[in-house]
């Protein structure tokens, strides 16, 4: 039995003597909360990152530092020398990519080291940035909590009303592999403060496609079956506007919003039939209007004004060759043999499909007042 | 004669032992190997192969009912004679070890990827060691118990995956048979892999309590590999796009990566330390089995003597050589040549010589 | 103060202790110097021999008046009861005569009398607080029951307190013990073996189980390992638990310790036996799983939802009691991502603030916790007082004001303090402590991994671990579920219709369903 205690405790010794090769206290670390891409003028990537700063005395809470460099991994060497502990990327929230980068295919490869190294995290969500990301990155609030948290705060809840996409880099990768889909991200601008935009699209390879606003990114949300709930506002045409306060506009709540895609093949070309429902519920009416009564024509006048927007976003997304909406899962899912044909090309192939948009709104609630 | 009564173990010790086994090694890398050669339609192979499985270990119940109170070993010296019996358990014990070696090494690379990156190799095995030495050592009811209590704590773990459903997109899994029946039957090998593990059978039939529930054991706990499969390689489907599932090595962790809760982030980490439960499970037990068949051959009652020298040579093999991630990919792929062989291969070949056996002998004694 | 052995009934001694007077005759023959002397004067030289510094051994010679016989009692101070000597034994003796159909017989109103002829019986009985009447002429001694040692009286006792349960405890005497659990169980299935241990002081050991229901394996390896002793005495029923525990390595009670008579009977009714230890306060049970540390007789009186509550409570609190301080440790030191962005920064916030590492901070915290928890145990309860507001002020404010320790630091102990708090068995909660370390240091070389294999060491442990050969890990491993009804949870009364499996009873039947059905008529 002695023999067994001197066993254990002789293999507790080696492990103990042996053991922490893995362990970084916290205090000799430094986080990066954002980091930023961007290119200069000399088309050169400089990489940004803000860290917290921790420390009863000093008042900034948080330090930027920009370094050029060719990849992310060597930009952290150099990070490493500018700052106090060794630079661990797992608490990344956001990472900003400046609309010059997204103008040159090939930057997604830059964020290989998240993918392939198991250590990092998948979580920070992809912000495009119209504009140079340096903006926000030298941005300060004394007012706001430091720029990573307010971002994560700001994506979140925009994201669970639809006005913008919450695509993490999981989302990404999805998006960038599956070749029946094309990436949507959300996109911030810097107007005289952080002002979310909507989102960028981006094509197959992550190139800068387009972008869209609120109510877009909203119908685009609809489409693709991810809209739990969203607040809309539309004028209702043949109001007359006696005074300046007296508008048009009607905003409404659309929730569980549901839609069903149609798929077929005929004469050598992708037909898509999208039929949404949308159950709706006022929420503000700034005109007078008998609602009880002209409930059906109301009805009809919000789907018509819908319609139109999704099919006007349907046109951009055609004439930008992308598939945001992810119409070609269902191009493979319903008709495999013709989608394998035009896989490699789906952009293209979804630029020249007919798809038909018919919206069905029913008012399900008027609120309190009438 | 009744020398295995001693340990006797339950149903339900020896249905998740088998479990414990079955589900370790390929599972969490099952979806990318059955992609690579399916798609999508990977599921089906683990349907075709679960019923191959049930069938399989149906003929080895039928050749352990022949001796029911003997292992492999004691059956086949009693057939074959001693010396066959002896090679036969030598084979056996090598066999296991090579399973529990590639377990734990697969073990080690895993934990050195997602946990520990600059620990070296051999601590982490002699780490891994200390509770394998301390369950083996006290024999098979002790690892019965063990199983019980791992199968237990990680009934969790699934549940965690109901969150992956929120982004599945259900279209990825159709159409079905997208190129036909080839692939499907193409992805059958890859699917052995997640299986093998029932040749334990052919050690722990005579411990079992009630010899008639060894086919409904053995039956539950594939059926219940079986669904675990299914359910990880359909949500890595659904959720993962057909042209990117094959870019991760493991799906069904890399899955759990952007799922954060209010109190916890990154529960893949969790997940991962969690799992080495499992994988404890399989190799404490296939170790276990290595040294009853040495100790077998050898004659000797204690297998401790014999469980010390083999822990002591893996944490010094480990030193001098620890095997890569290719080197662990082809390592699991000669595991599973080798286990079809023994596992599917061997007992049909065995059972057939061994009707043929008790006819010939059969008539001659009567 | 009551005295249990003070005979309260007159009795004579009659011709069945004539019988028992002749054959212990015949015995004494047999011994030779170990016997006793006729003669008076020699067996009262032989006392002082035998007790050579004993100023404590009071000899009072006498004449019978009865019979005019020469006499001599012999007790000790302290350990007799000097009431019962008097009114009870030297009165009747030295002043009354008696009826006289009694020939060999005294008139004492003392319980039973027993004839001794040896010096060795003499020796055991005289330090059981008996006193020792000899007669000139006489090949015995009688051996009356005087005993009185000093005592406490029976109150709550102090480390399990309970709200509903019964207020009293078991005191130091053996046969007060008995008395209080036979008034909870009065059954003639109560079946009760003594045994004898230790050399010097031979401490009386009773062996207490429902006859028709305790297993006989079980009783008789228990047994065997109780006579198998040899030690000089035990004082305490710690020291028997050690002495007779399947594995002395391990760091889980493998014996429940009880001080209550109710917790006891309810362990008796479902198969386990009781061991009372003379002299000893508390009762050993067995055989014990490690869900029955889990269990407290408070559970059986509050209503079964709340107190499953409780219960689950307890297991949560188990689990943050050996394992709160090591995640910490883990988390702060390998695995920072697995916290919430805001936690984090807090975190870091404060640890920014702190010269150690994680571990130093940790170690200090819990030994100072320790030590804290150490000294309010022994001090006496208005000091005691002092040490809460040492810790709370002291530790709690100054420690984090002066940054040594850091404010989340205090927090994960405190709770760590508070989750083994709630755990009512005290061994249990001493094994936690010694557990919770071990977990720290792993935790601190391994991270989660580290954990997560000092887990599997654990598990693999504990069910490897067995109480008198029943297995401790039930019912988890192996899994009875039949158990799980008293174990994590607590059923309905009326649905624990069987004894549990893990204390291996042979007759396991319970009690019918006691429930009044439909409207409660």
């Amino acid at each position: 039995m002695s023999r067994r205690l001197l066993v254990a405790f002789i293999v507790l010794a080696v492990a103990f003597m042996t053991g922490c090769y893995d362990r970084v206290d916290m205090e000799n670390v430094a986080f990066p909360l954002t980091l930023g891409l961007d290119l200069d003028e000399k088309e050169d990537l400089i990489v940004y990152v803000i860290e917290p700063v921790f420390g009863e005395k000093i008042k900034k809470k948080s330090n930027e530092i920009a370094v050029k460099a060719q990849s992310l991994r060597q930009a952290r060497g150099e990070f490493d020398r500018y700052s106090m502990g060794v630079f661990i990327g797992r608490q990344i929230q956001q990472i900003l990519v400046g609309r010059r980068v997204l103008q040159h295919d090939g930057w997604f490869q830059l964020l290989d080291v998240f993918y392939r190294d198991a250590k990092n995290s998948l979580t920070p969500t992809v912000i495009a940035v119209d504009g140079p990301v340096s903006e926000f990155i030298s941005l300060h609030s004394e007012d706001k909590p430091i720029l990573p948290l307010f971002l994560n705060g700001m994506i979140e809840s925009k994201s669970s009303y639809s006005e913008t996409v919450k695509a993490d880099l999981q989302d990404l990768h999805h998006q960038m592999f599956e070749k029946g889909i094309t990436p949507v991200v959300s996109e911030i601008k810097y107007k005289k403060d952080v002002y979310l935009e909507g989102t960028t699209l981006l094509d197959h390879k992550g190139v800068y496609a387009a972008s869209l606003n609120k109510d877009e990114t909203i119908f685009l949300n609809i489409l693709k079956k991810k809209s739990d709930i969203a607040h809309l506002s539309f004028n209702i045409p043949g109001v007359s506007a006696e005074s300046p306060l007296v508008t048009g506009l009607l905003s409404f709540t659309v929730s569980e919003a549901d839609t069903k895609i149609k798929t077929s093949f005929r004469d050598d070309r992708f037909r898509f039939e999208i039929k949404v429902d949308m159950p709706i519920t006022l929420t503000e009416r700034v005109f007078s209007y008998h609602v009880e009564k002209n409930k059906k024509d109301l009805e009809e006048i919000i789907a018509k004004q819908a319609e139109q927007k999704m099919i006007k976003l349907i046109k951009k997304i055609q004439k930008a060759k992308i598939d945001p909406i992810g119409l070609g899962l269902y191009a493979r899912a319903y008709e495999y043999k013709s989608y394998k044909r035009v896989e490699e090309h789906w952009g293209e192939a979804l630029s020249g499909a007919e798809i038909d948009v018919t919206v069905d709104v029913t008012i399900t609630g008027s609120g309190p007042v009438r | 004669m009744k020398k295995y009564e001693f340990n006797e173990i339950t149903l339900l010790q020896f249905i998740c032992i088998n479990l414990g086994i079955q589900v370790s090694v390929g599972a969490l890398s099952l979806p990318q190997r059955l992609a690579l050669k399916a798609s999508t339609d990977g599921w089906m192979a683990i349907i075709l192969m679960w019923a191959i499985t049930i069938a399989a270990s149906w003929i080895i119940i039928q050749i352990m009912k022949k001796y029911p109170d003997g292992t492999l070993p004691d059956l086949l010296s009693r057939y074959l004679g001693k010396w066959v019996g002896k090679a036969v358990a030598l084979a056996a014990a090598l066999y296991f070890l090579y399973y529990a070696y590639v377990v734990i090494v697969s073990t080690i690379l895993y934990t050195k990827q997602w946990l520990l990156p600059r620990t070296p190799g051999e601590i982490i095995m002699l780490l891994f060691l200390i509770p394998a030495y301390a369950i083996a050592s006290k024999g098979l009811r002790v690892i019965g118990r063990y199983a019980e209590v791992v199968i237990l704590l990680s009934g969790w773990m699934l549940v965690i995956y109901m969150e992956s459903f929120r982004d599945a997109y259900w279209l990825h899994l159709r159409p079905f048979f997208k190129e036909g029946w080839y692939p499907v039957i193409a992805a059958l090998p890859e699917a052995s892999l997640s299986f093998i593990g029932f040749a334990s059978l052919f050690i722990l039939y005579p411990f079992l309590q009630n010899k008639q529930q060894a086919f409904i054991g053995i039956t539950v706990s594939s059926t219940l590999s079986m669904l675990v499969y299914l359910f990880t390689t359909i949500i890595c489907f659904v959720y993962f796009s057909p042209d990117q599932i094959m870019q991760y090595n493991d799906p069904v962790v890399t899955i759990l990566k952007v799922i954060k809760f209010r109190f916890v982030d990154r529960i893949e980490v969790l997940f991962i330390s969690f799992y080495l439960f499992m994988f404890s499970l399989s190799w404490i037990t296939t170790i276990y089995f290595s040294v009853f068949c040495t100790s077998w051959a050898l004659g000797k009652q204690d297998h401790r003597g014999h469980l010390r020298i083999l822990l002591f040579g893996a944490v010094a093999g480990t030193y001098f050589f620890m095997p890569t991630e290719q080197q662990k990919n082809q390592l699991e792929d000669l595991l599973m040549q080798i286990g079809i062989g023994f596992e599917y291969a061997f007992p049909v070949c065995l059972l057939i010589y061994l009707w043929l056996h008790e006819r010939v002998l059969g008539r001659i004694k009567r | 103060m009551v005295n249990l052995c003070k005979g309260d009934v007159m009795r004579f001694l009659d011709k069945f202790s004539r019988r028992k007077y002749s054959s212990a005759r015949e015995e004494g023959r047999q011994a030779d110097q170990d016997s006793i002397s006729t003669r008076l004067p020699q067996n009262i030289e032989q006392l002082h021999n035998l007790f050579p510094e004993a100023p404590d051994l009071i000899i009072r010679e006498f004449t019978i008046k009865k019979t005019g016989e020469l006499a001599a009692l012999a007790y000790f101070k302290g350990l007799s009861d000097k009431n019962a000597i008097n009114t009870s034994v030297l009165r009747p003796l030295q002043f009354e005569i008696g009826h006289d159909n009694q020939d060999e017989g005294f008139a004492l109103s003392v319980g039973p009398i027993q004839s001794l002829n040896t010096w060795s019986d003499i020796e055991a009985s005289i330090f059981s607080g008996e006193s020792i009447l000899f007669v000139d002429g006489r090949l015995e001694a009688y051996a009356l029951d005087t005993r009185g040692w000093p005592q406490r009286a029976i109150g709550e006792p102090q480390t399990e307190s309970s709200l509903r349960g019964a207020h009293q405890g078991f005191v130091e005497t053996g046969a007060q013990n008995i008395a209080m659990i036979r008034r909870y169980i009065s059954n003639r299935e109560l079946k009760i073996k003594e045994l004898k241990a230790g050399r010097r002081g031979a401490t009386k050991i009773s062996l207490l189980y429902p006859g028709d229901v305790a297993h006989p394996e079980v009783l008789k390896e228990l047994e065997d390992r109780i006579s198998q002793l040899d030690v000089d005495v035990i004082i305490n029923t710690g020291e028997l638990a050690e002495l007779i525990e399947d594995n002395p390595y391990s760091p889980f009670p493998q014996f429940i310790l009880t001080e209550r008579p109710d917790a006891a009977a309810s362990q008796l009714l479902q198969g386990r036996i009781v061991v009372i230890v003379d002299r000893s306060p508390s009762v050993l049970v067995a055989p014990a799983g490690f869900t029955a540390f889990f269990q407290s007789i408070d559970d059986y009186s509050t209503r079964w939802l709340i107190s499953s509550f409780i219960r689950l409570l307890r297991f949560l609190a188990f689990f943050i009691a050996i394992l709160l301080p090591g995640l910490y440790i883990a988390l702060i030191s390998f695995n920072y991502e697995l916290i919430p962005i805001k936690l984090f920064l807090t975190i870091g916030d404060f640890r920014g603030r702190v010269p150690f590492p994680p571990f130093v901070e940790a170690i200090i915290m819990e030994i100072t916790l320790e030590m804290m928890r150490e000294a309010g145990v022994r001090l006496p309860a208005p000091i005691g007082q002092t040490i809460g507001i040492v810790g709370g002020i002291v530790v709690g404010e100054a420690i984090v004001q002066a940054g040594v320790i850091n404010n989340i630091m205090v927090i994960v102990v405190a709770f760590t303090a508070i989750a083994s708090f709630i755990l009512p068995n005290y061994d249990m909660v001493a094994s936690v402590r010694i557990i919770r370390f071990l977990m720290m240091i792993a935790a601190s070389m391994f991270g989660i991994v580290g954990i997560v294999v000092g887990m599997m060491i654990l598990i693999g442990h504990i069910i490897s671990l067995e109480s008198l050969g029943t297995p401790y890990g039930s019912p988890i491993a192996p899994f009875r579920l039949s158990d799980w009804k008293d174990a994590f949870v607590r059923l309905p009364l009326w649905n624990m219709k069987t004894r549990p499996i893990s204390a291996r009873a042979i007759q396991s039947k319970r009690q019918g369903s006691s429930r009044p059905k439909g409207d409660g008529k």
